[in-house]
């Protein structure tokens, strides 16, 4: 069974088709990367496979559930982080991680354990507003993994976040890959994607323009930067 | 397109002939205590019609809702809008012939009769509902809005009809006008007409609306 | 629905106010404005004041309510809060219904603090009794609340979202409104116990019920994007 399937997905914003027929399968366990330029609709299919948006036509499969028709099945195994934390800044750490345990039924003890993960215990009883924002991105990391989710779906996590900043979140996904988790992730940054993820999409105009395993993407050119500048046809933009 | 003149011809017959036999052959009614009310009861035959199809248009609105929400059909949708748009433009009509006839049989143009005020309010619900539909861009969050508010909104419109059994009223409570028998055909015919026009009105919004976004998507 | 999940989120939505009190301070703020204004205004003609008080006290809680309400969900639309909410395997209902206690919370806190005020600056003869007034406020309110908190949903993709709720709110209201008007004037000026509003509650309690059963069967799709 694949982590993620999603077979023919059409999704139109008015009469502006953000995607056209979108295929592609993630296999679990595997760390698989969305790339494509700006607009090219990968924000869009990863909120659809998220059960946050409703595709016009096709069908996403997300452990074998329906992300229509068994959004609720969907939504408790799998983990969102998107550039937005999606966390409250009046509360303190403690009190987002309490919030959303309660709301996913998981034990409190659980809250501990991820606040050490994230290397967060010390300003755990700190409103998030007086946050940095990598510390907020490793709390939402925290929000996402607490109901110990199979698929970690991740929408650019890394905008906004210095070198230490990014290092520190990717090591953190490693460990995630290391015990079993299936990643699905976009990103601007390709040489980071090289580094975790084995196989891989390139979105373009709502289209999947090559899909398959990285080493092969970049087989013919220099790096898959290259590849990626001349499949999407993008100039000077990495 | 020919059925369309057949029953729009066929929807003013009737009316014209109505027309003809409220205004100028039912003799005045006999009403001691308010001598207006001899030639102003001519006024029920332009009044209930109109009203009778802005309720069947927000039922239709109430209806096809549902239906979008059930099915995402955006033909529901549309189905809805115009039959709202539609529905208003009747209601229009019926505050102005009601207080037409408020005037000279209560007095005032305005009363705040238990029905009169509903079927304001009413009337305000359903602008609401076009208001929402014009402040929202993206098609399908704009059908599924409006078809709640659709829902929502028809509570107003169930009070209209109840409002005149649960306060006391000047209205006769709904359903329960009586008139002598070829009064009561003549009523009937002139309410059948304005529901084909109605009816038909609706059909041409919608197909208005099929024409404008053939040319825009055809750009 | 489980009644833990919709505390959940209540205390969660409490603490954050509490914590800033932006939208309860503007709240009390506004309603004692108003009490103040309409005390101004409407105590120039004296002998009018017990008829129309109930009115205007009822408007006073109109606007607040419509401006504080909507707030609830505007402000996690706003933050992109909401995504991390229906993300939870919490029901809409649930959510929902969370959102209308919390709401029904903010308001009781406003009419605790402006009926007396409204009292004192009306300097208002209560005839009737002061407790069955204000638990027929608190019906209206509730009403209140379940309407304003459904429809705040259907206005989140509109522009100037702020004018137009009020727009779509006030007549899907206004069944509620003129009937609690009339129950408040009952007690509070004609001095009348619980048995003579009776029927005036007995038709609130069911437009409360109507709604909220709407309001559980379309808000699935109400939440959604």
């Amino acid at each position: 069974m694949h982590a993620v399937e999603i077979r023919d997905v059409e999704k139109c914003f008015g009469a502006h088709r953000v995607l056209r027929g979108v295929s592609l399968s993630v296999a679990e366990g595997e760390a698989f990367v969305l790339l494509g330029p700006n607009g090219a609709g990968k924000t869009t299919l990863i909120r659809i496979v998220a059960t946050l948006l409703r595709q016009d036509s096709g069908v996403v499969r997300v452990l074998g559930y329906d992300t229509r028709r068994e959004a609720q099945e969907v939504r408790r195994r799998i983990g969102v982080v998107t550039h937005n934390p999606l966390l409250y800044e009046e509360l303190t750490a403690r009190e987002n991680l309490t919030f959303y345990a309660r709301a996913y039924g998981v034990p409190l003890e659980r809250i501990e354990e991820l606040l050490d993960r994230v290397e967060l215990e010390e300003r755990a009883d700190e409103p998030v507003s007086t946050f940095s924002r990598g510390m907020k991105q490793r709390l939402s990391i925290a929000r996402a993994l607490l109901h110990s989710p199979e698929v970690l779906l991740l929408d650019e996590p890394t905008t906004g976040l210095d070198i230490k900043g990014r290092r520190d979140f990717y090591a953190l996904l490693g460990n995630l890959l290391e015990e079993g988790v299936t990643l699905l992730m976009t990103t601007h940054h390709t040489e980071e994607a090289e580094r975790l993820c084995s196989r891989g999409a390139v979105l373009r105009s709502g289209r999947v323009v090559a899909q398959g395993e990285l080493s092969e993407l970049k087989a013919s050119v220099e790096s898959l930067e290259d590849a990626y500048l001349q499949m999407t046809g993008e100039e000077g933009e990495g | 397109m020919l059925w369309i003149y057949f029953s729009l011809a066929a929807a003013f017959a009737m009316f014209a002939y109505g027309a003809y036999k409220a205004l100028l052959v039912f003799p005045p009614i006999y009403s001691p205590e308010n001598p207006v009310m001899e030639e102003l009861y001519r006024n029920v035959f332009f009044h209930v019609p109109v009203n009778a199809s802005g309720f069947l248009g927000f039922t239709i609105t109430l209806f096809a809702s549902i239906l979008y929400l059930k099915t995402r059909d955006m033909k529901y949708d549309l189905i809805a809008a115009k039959s709202a748009k539609v529905g208003v433009f009747f209601i229009t009509f019926t505050l102005l012939t009601g207080m037409a006839w408020a005037k000279p049989a209560w007095g005032t143009y305005w009363n705040w009769d238990p029905r009169e005020t509903t079927a304001l309010i009413m009337w305000f619900v359903y602008l609401g509902y076009l208001a929402l539909r014009e402040a929202i861009g993206e098609e399908r969050a704009r059908a599924r809005a409006s078809a709640i508010l659709g829902i929502f909104g028809y509570t107003s419109g169930i009070f209209t009809l109840l409002s005149t059994r649960i306060f006391p009223s000047l209205h006769p409570p709904t359903f329960g006008l009586r008139l002598e028998p070829e009064m009561g055909m003549t009523l009937g015919l002139m309410i059948t007409g304005a529901v084909i026009v109605f009816l038909n009105l609706v059909y041409l919004e919608m197909r208005l609306e099929r024409v404008k976004r053939g040319l825009a998507g055809g750009r | 629905m489980r009644v833990s999940a919709v505390i959940n989120l209540v205390v969660k939505d409490l603490r954050a106010e509490l914590r800033t009190k932006h939208t309860v301070n503007f709240m009390l703020l506004f309603s004692g404005l108003a009490v103040a204004f309409f005390s101004r205004i409407a105590g120039s003609y004296v002998g009018s004041v017990p008829e129309i008080g109930p009115g205007l006290l009822w408007l006073v809680f109109l606007f607040t309510g419509m401006l504080g309400l909507g707030r609830a969900f505007v402000k996690e639309k706003e933050l992109g809060t909401l995504d991390g909410l229906r993300l939870t395997p919490m029901s809409s209902a649930e959510i929902l219904a969370g959102k209308a206690v919390y709401n029904l919370l903010l308001m009781l806190g406003v009419q605790s603090i402006i009926f007396p005020l409204f009292i004192v600056f009306f300097d208002f003869p209560v005839r009737g009794g002061f407790a069955l007034a204000f638990a027929v406020l608190t019906l209206g309110n509730t009403c209140f609340v379940i309407v304003s908190s459904a429809l705040a949903t259907l206005v989140l993709n509109a522009r100037a979202r702020e004018l137009l709720l009020p727009v779509i709110l006030l007549p899907v209201l206004f069944p509620v409104i003129v009937l609690s008007v009339s129950a408040l004037n009952s007690v509070l000026v004609g001095g009348e116990g619980f048995l003579n509003i009776l029927g005036e509650i007995k038709i609130i309690l069911a437009y409360a019920v109507v709604m909220s059963v709407i309001a559980m069967l379309t808000f699935d799709f109400a939440l959604e994007e």
